[in-house]
Order: C-alpha cells, then structure tokens, then sequence
C-alpha cells in the first residue's frame, strides 16, 4: 500500500503567542509584526519540520510547499485596524501589521520564513478545513509541484482571547534518505458536504470515499471518533491526524485508522492512514 | 498511467460594477468602461484616496441578511449552472463540488456590529464572522450540490486557486462538476489598510502607465463551472474553453513587496505553461494582475518578458482591473471569464486610463481600444498579499 509519508509532527495545546514554549520555537524569528495566529502556526511548523529531521538544505525550499486550515486568523486584528481607523483616540494600527488581517496570512508568513517556493494555500471549511490541507498537500505531492508539504492549521481559542492552538505535519512523496522514518502513510482522503441531506450521512460518504481511495474494506478499519466542531475549529482534524499517525508509529495501532471531521455546518470529511512497514513503501 | 484528463468550462457568471450580467461585463469590458468612482457605502473622510469599483447593491444585500459576499458567490455559482445546464443533465448532485476564493470572505459584514459594539462584536460571535467557509457552502446548499466544498484564500490570487483546486479534484475524480470562482466585498478595514499603506490611487487605476499611482479596490464576483472534457462532450455540452494548466507558487519573498524581478511570477508562469506541456511561443495573450501600483506592474513586466521572451512583442497584455477596480479575491476569477470572452470573440479589452507605457513595463499593453486578435492560449496572472502567487492557462474549446 503506497501513498505519502507522515514523517514529522506537531501540536501546540492552547497558549498565548508570548508563553515561552513558543518563543523558544520562534527563536531568531522578527516577531513585532505577526499576530497571535501566526505565530502559533509557524512555531508548529517548526516543531514538525524538526520532528521530520528537515534541517537546512534537506529539502530544495522550491520543492517545499504549506497547506494551512483556519477560520479565524486574522479577524481580531481586522477589527483592531477598522475600530484604529474610526477612532482618533485610538493608536493606530501600523501599516506592517496591516497584512495580518488576512485569512492567508499564518501560512504565507510561514513560506516566507522558511524560504518555502513550493505551493501555499490557506483552506477555510469548518471542522474539516484540516482534512482539506491534507488533500491539497497529497494532490501537490502526486503531481510532482513539491517534494513536501507542510499541512497545518489554526485557530484563535476564542474570537476575544489571546490564545490559540496549531497543528502541523510534515507530508513527504518519498522519505528522504537519512531522514524520519515515517510515522504513517496516508492511503485516502476524501471530503462532502450536506447539501439537502443529513450530516450523519454526508459522514457516511465521505468515509466511503476515502476508504474507496485506499482501497480498504470498511470491516479492516478502526475508526478513531471523528473531529466534530461547532464549525469554526479547523485544528482538531489535524490534531486527530498526529494522533492516528503517532499511534500507528508506537504500534498503538495496527490500521488502517480513519480519521473523520464534520461539522454542525454541513461539512464532512475523512482520512484513511496506514502503518508504514518500511520507509520505502511511500515510493512503492 | 492514464492521461490526466483535459479539464473544461461549461458554464460562467459575473457579477461586477456596471454589469449583472456575462455579456453586458464583456460589453463594458471592450469599450473600456470605466466603474470606479466615489464610494458611497463608507466614510472616507480623511482619507488620501476614495473611490473604488462599488457595486450597486439595495440596503437589504449590504449584509443585513446574508453577507454580500455569500450572495454574490450564490447569485454567480447559480448563473454558471444554469449557464453549463447541470440541473438539465445527468449529473449526480452528490458529485458536484464548489470551491470559492477569497480574501476577506465573511467579515466586511460584521463591519457595522464592530463599530457600534468595538471588539465586543467578536465575543462569542458564531454567525457570518466566523464562518468564512460559508461563501462555498451556501451556493452548495442553495444548488444542492453535495461534492468537495471549501473555501481557498490565497490573498488577491484566490479566484486562480480555487480554479486549480476544482481541475485538481475533477482530475482526480473527486468530483464531477466543480463550480468555482472568486467574491469580495468592498471592506471598510480593507480601504482604510491599503490607504495606510499609501498603495490607494487618487483617481484611476493606470497598469504599466508611466504616470500609475496605485490601486483603487472594487467587488464583484465570476464562477465557473468545470467538467472534464469527456464527460462535458458526452453530454453535448457547450465549451467555453479548456483550464490547459496552473501553477501555484509561494513568492517567499516579503508580506507586501512583490519581488523587483518578478522571481515569483517568473516561476508560476513557467510551472503553469509545464503544466499546460505548452512553450511559451504558445502565448497568445496575458491577462496581467495589472493592478496599478508602481511595483507591481514593473515586476509582472519584467516576469512577462522573461518567461515570454521576444514573443512578448507581440503578445497583447490587458488589465481589467483599470476599469473594475481590485476585487481581491473575485479579480482572477473575473479575469478568467475574460480570457475565455477573448477566445471566443477574438478581442482584447483595452487597459483603461492608459496613455504613455513606462519604459520599465516593456510589454504589448493594449491600450485606447480593443484590440483583435486570434487567442488559442491565454496566460491568467494572479499575484497576492503573502507572496501567493497562482497562474491558471486557459485555452479554446
């Protein structure tokens, strides 16, 4: 069984883009001008690439690519610049921030920082946003467009806080020699949407349809409870994601596990991994 | 290995300044009728700049209900369907996808709560705000249509991204219809952000004019319905043209600044003609990101004519957004739809406002009146904020 290759992650439980785990990550990173999302993002980043062993130069960074879910990123310093702008008494918001406000901005800084020239793209779709930057990723590899993806995503905690959580993996077409050993293979991945029908069975189909993909009978599989959000939080999936890999890779698992994310919205989606047996299998 | 199977546009909606409709945008287009103007919809008082490509829009769409942003991409995503036929056909709805780009999806309608309530409008807040993802999802739900659905926002290049998501999907028989396309709407935090930043122009979008002073912002929306072309024949569909490749490329160079040379473009255009198994002597025409600033259209030249080499002589260049404005996220999603007109028509709609090239953008702007050409092949650039770069390749039915 063959697909690409989970060979770093990284997860960042609720914290302040400030707390000291973070800059510990971000050392060396200007950081006045990135806001919260940002910054938990790219310390995720790092986190995973260096779980995957991706030091400088392992990868060529044209053949490095980010997919990134969130929902949220950006919108409290959209409204910090527009409430800047109607009141004088305001400090105004420095143009460098100005960027920020944008939903691409935590994975476009990310390219940027790491000198990343492969694709970049910022998916929004609710719970299953993360299973989304999974397929973009996966589509990228099998075409050839990049050597390897980062896949990530993050959200604020709460639209007022000063908090967040980020998720991120390392996604490779082919593991490199001397580098991570895969955690796991991604083997499927398919999403739908409840358009005049019930979630429970938009879920139903796009298990299926990943199952389909992998090529795995439905009685092989464990399942893992589906990452289900109020349709904002597009980092459970993800955080699912390391999770199924990490058990996998301890043996925790035998697999296939499906990993699936719905949300209240009409959103579904599921991912299929598989045990990685030798580190060549992700080029078989 | 089977071939990647070619990819095809059944069916296209617009919605942009001056035009509700396909054929009287193209119409504007051609005679290079200026949209932009004074906006109306927000205070500008104190600001450098203050006019755009506003959409008339009734005080109950200026998001009271829905967010504009969510009607236009249903009123588009609906034309385009009806446009490709698909409620006529038998295509299974559960195979149907949607994918829409943009910049700042959802929030410019939460803009009144914010200035009445400040922050507090955020608190708790799980209505249009929150839900980006409900630009794609409500035309889904509208048009029952049950296949892939996301939302991509890859800065002002989002309506190219979602146009390379929906071929990638069909190709990899995810789907077996996607409509996809761009929307924004015009955002008080958007206009003041890029007054800030001094990137506003005074009066009119001028691309590769030697006298350009910036961008001004405008709204709209364009969807486009993709089949691949077997099944699209199959079923005796009309063809408006073929997605021949794209090319998405992280510029990785700076937040704002493109790079002086064009590094990024120069890549994307070159993956999406690799894409497309084309040369780039196959260029007929390039639909620049053309958006008036300074430092922008200097290093789209420069990418056009290092990719294009001596081919760029000859290769008419247009620019939309000098007469539409900047619609972010909408902008090359509507800009596709014109490639595809100019395909069909065999005209290139003149860069408004423009009267002397600047030495520095040494390409074929076509300027004063549209001009008539033979398009097999037409180049899409879409550039963003971030460094988002797609380029999208489309060519004759």
């Amino acid at each position: 069984m063959s697909g690409p290759a989970i060979t770093g992650t990284g997860c960042l439980p609720a914290t302040s883009g400030d707390a000291p785990a973070v800059l510990e990550l971000l050392r060396g990173e200007r950081l006045r001008a990135l806001n919260l999302e940002t910054r938990l993002l790219l310390a995720a980043a790092r986190l995973a690439l260096r779980d995957a062993a991706v030091g400088d130069g392992a990868i060529a960074r044209e053949r490095l690519g980010v997919a990134v879910a969130t929902c949220r990123a950006g919108e409290a310093d959209y409204a910090d610049l527009l409430l800047a702008a109607l009141d004088p008494d305001r400090p105004p918001v420095s143009p460098a921030r100005g960027p920020q406000t944008g939903i691409n901005a935590p994975a476009a800084v990310v390219s940027i920082r790491l000198g990343a020239r492969g694709p970049n793209a910022t998916l929004s779709n609710g719970a299953v946003g993360g299973l989304d930057a999974l397929r973009y990723a996966a589509d990228a590899l099998a075409a050839g467009r990049a050597a390897a993806m980062v896949v990530g995503a993050v959200e604020r905690v709460q639209a007022d806080e000063p908090a967040g959580t980020a998720a991120a993996l390392v996604l490779e077409a082919c593991p490199r020699t001397g580098g991570a050993r895969a955690r796991a293979l991604l083997a499927g991945v398919a999403t739908a949407f409840a358009a005049g029908e019930r979630v429970a069975r938009t879920r139903e189909r796009a298990r299926r349809s990943a199952l389909a993909r992998a090529a795995v009978e439905d009685g092989d599989v464990e399942t893992l409870e589906d990452a289900v959000g109020a349709g904002v939080d597009s980092v459970a999936a993800v955080v699912r994601l390391v999770e199924a890999a990490e058990r996998l890779h301890r043996g925790a698992a035998r697999g296939p596990l499906v990993v699936g994310a719905a949300d209240a919205g009409g959103g579904a989606g599921a991912a299929v991994l598989v045990k990685a047996r030798r580190e060549a299998d992700a080029c078989a | 290995m089977t071939a990647t199977p070619a990819i095809v546009v059944t069916g296209i909606g617009v919605r942009v300044p001056l035009a509700d409709d396909v054929e009287t945008f193209w119409r504007n287009a051609l005679a290079g009728a200026v949209a932009t103007r004074e906006l109306t919809r927000f205070d500008t008082t104190g600001m450098s700049a203050t006019r755009g490509g506003e959409l008339d829009v009734a005080a109950a769409d200026a998001g009271e209900t829905e967010p504009l942003a969510v009607e236009l991409a249903v009123e588009v995503a609906a034309t385009a369907a009806r446009d490709a036929g698909l409620a006529h056909v038998a295509v299974d709805p559960r195979r149907v996808g949607v994918c829409f780009g943009s910049v700042m999806a959802t929030r410019p309608s939460v803009e009144p709560r914010l200035a009445g309530r400040g922050r507090r409008a955020l608190a708790g807040s799980d209505g249009a705000w929150a839900h980006p993802s409900r630009i794609s999802r409500a035309p889904a739900r509208r048009l029952g249509f049950g296949g892939p659905n996301c939302l991509v926002a890859t800065g002002c290049a989002a309506g190219n991204s979602a146009i390379a998501i929906g071929a990638d999907l069909l190709r990899g028989d995810r789907a077996d219809a996607m409509v996809v396309g761009g929307v924004d709407e015009l955002s008080h935090a958007m206009l003041r952000m890029f007054d800030g930043m001094r990137l506003l122009a005074p009066d009119a979008v001028r691309p590769f004019d030697r006298a350009r002073q910036g961008l001004l912002l405008g709204e709209g929306a364009a969807a486009l319905v993709l089949e691949r072309e077997a099944d699209a024949r199959a079923r005796g569909a009309r063809i408006h043209g073929r997605v021949l490749g794209c090319a998405n490329v992280a510029e990785a160079h700076h937040v704002t600044a493109p790079h002086p040379d064009g590094r990024g473009a120069i890549e994307a255009i070159e993956r999406a003609l690799a894409d497309a198994e084309l040369e780039a002597s196959a260029v007929d025409h390039v639909s620049a990101h053309g958006t008036g600033t300074p430092a922008n259209d200097a290093a789209e030249a420069r990418a056009i004519r290092a990719t294009l080499g001596s081919c760029a002589d000859a290769v008419p260049v247009t620019a939309l957004k000098s007469m539409l404005g900047h619609s972010q996220g909408a902008a090359s999603a509507i800009e596709a739809v014109g490639c595809l007109l100019t395909i069909r028509d065999g005209l290139v709609p003149p860069v408004a406002n423009h009267d002397v090239r600047d030495p520095a953008c040494d390409v074929d702007v076509v300027a004063g009146s549209a001009r008539a050409a033979s398009v097999a092949v037409a180049l899409s650039n879409a550039f963003g904020f971030g460094g988002n770069i797609e380029c999208v390749v489309l060519g004759a039915p």
